[in-house]
């Protein structure tokens, strides 16, 4: 999975662009991004997945991390664009009931 | 001249006999014929009553297949395909929130895990910066040792310190070496584990995600026949109502043998009356009084009302009656159910 990220300090949001596929090799750099959770000047952090083309079950379990660091730290975390593969993961994981998606 | 009119009368007398008894034969078969006609009627009506019974049956059946058509029964419970499909998609639900769960808890592991691979290697390294150290150490006591050598007797006691510190390093170098293997080997246990929790957190959802759609789509067909199903029984139930209601009209309709029993008694017991009149008045002169007599006679036979009007209507109708002879006959009745 290739991760590309932009801050912007105005408003406190990192938006964070993931494509290709999502799984459990790419634990290390999604920690990267968790870490954002944990800073003071991070309001929010956006995840545009429109390229992302497969999510596998360690992924889902990186988000639902992603979410629980967002609960913890008060942070809002929004997910854009989802489809094919990784939108019929997200339907059976029931991730609109747990997640912003947009 | 008489004996030809003698023999007139007689054939008269015989003409009339012989009508008497082709009257009283017709009397006598016209009710076995309405008999004959009821007896069918009746056959049929209950034939008929028969099938209206059997269609209605038929519709109650299917009514109760319609009933139950879209439920199954589980458990000395019935549930609707619905409810079944609700039941099936929780647990299907609770599978993968489960996956998810054990999914999440290792890759949180995964990240202690790393923290804990990044400390051990802190260890490693502290160790090899003992070991360092103590080769340092060494050094300096060997020199520390020549130099109390050449000392003389004054340096023997700094020698047997330089030999101690020799024995320490020694022994502190060993210990690092040791601590450095376990370091090494916990490191190696670790990552070892760190694939047993990527095999953990990695769980093929594939198979969950053709199970789900599958299953909608299985569920999707089996609602859609059982409605289609339920549809043509409905239907068929309205037409098995119809056609019960269909033969329920043929049966009141073959109700006419009541009638058709009724105006062949008449019939039959004017041609009675008529015959024995006629057999009464054999030698009597027939003027116009015996004949006003013989229809009132008739006509006080007749129980059916209509059958009385028609036959007084054709009376008067060809002059044998007064027009107002009968006006007073009262319109009762012994027998006028249809």
């Amino acid at each position: 999975m290739e991760i590309s990220k932009q801050f912007d300090n105005t408003i406190g949001n990192y938006d964070i662009r993931i494509n290709g596929k999502f799984t459990f090799a790419d634990n290390a750099n999604f920690r990267i991004i968790l870490d954002h959770f944990e800073e003071d000047k991070v309001r929010q952090i956006t995840i545009f997945a429109g390229n992302l083309e497969f999510v596998d079950s360690a992924a889902l379990g990186m988000l639902l991390i992603a979410r629980d660091k967002a609960i913890k730290y008060n942070k809002k975390l929004i997910l854009i664009g989802v489809n094919g593969q990784v939108k019929k993961m997200f339907e059976l994981a029931h991730f609109d009931r747990l997640f912003n998606i947009e | 001249m008489q004996n030809s009119s003698e023999s007139e009368c007689t054939d008269i007398a015989e003409a009339i006999k012989c009508s008497i008894d082709v009257m009283n034969f017709v009397a006598k078969i016209l009710p076995e014929s309405a008999k004959t006609v009821e007896n069918a009627s009746c056959k049929l009506s209950k034939q008929f009553k028969d099938l209206a019974g059997s269609a209605a049956m038929q519709s109650e059946t299917v009514q109760d297949l319609v009933a139950t058509m879209g439920t199954i029964p589980i458990n000395n419970q019935v549930i609707s395909l619905d409810e079944f499909v609700a039941i099936f998609n929780s647990a299907l639900d609770d599978a993968v929130n489960k996956l998810l769960f054990v999914s999440k808890k290792s890759l949180e592991m995964v990240y202690g895990m790393t923290d804990t691979i990044e400390s051990v290697q802190d260890i490693e390294r502290f160790s090899r910066e003992i070991q360092l150290i103590t080769k340092q150490t060494h050094l300096l006591a060997l020199n520390a040792g020549i130099e109390a050598a050449q000392a003389g007797e004054k340096g023997k006691g700094f020698s047997v310190v330089a030999d101690e510190v020799k024995i320490v390093s020694t022994k502190i170098s060993k210990l690092s070496q040791a601590m450095n293997l376990r370091a090494k080997d916990v490191n190696k246990r670790i990552k070892d584990n760190y694939e047993v929790l990527q095999e953990v957190a990695t769980i093929d959802m594939e198979s969950n995600l053709h199970v789900k759609e599958r299953l909608d789509s299985l569920m999707h067909g089996l609602v859609r026949q059982s409605n289609q199903a339920m549809e043509i029984m409905r239907e068929s139930v309205d037409c098995s109502k119809n056609i019960s209601q269909v033969i329920q009209g043929l049966t009141i309709e073959l109700q006419f043998q009541d009638r058709n029993s009724q105006i062949a008694e008449n019939a039959s017991l004017m041609l009675g009356k008529s015959a024995e009149i006629l057999a009464n008045k054999q030698q009597a002169s027939l003027n116009s009084d015996n004949l006003q007599i013989f229809h009132d006679e008739v006509i006080g036979e007749i129980k059916l009302s209509e059958i009385r009007q028609r036959y007084i209507e054709e009376l008067q109708k060809e002059g044998l009656v007064k027009h107002d002879r009968y006006n007073h006959v009262e319109q009762s009745e012994e027998i006028e159910l249809f």
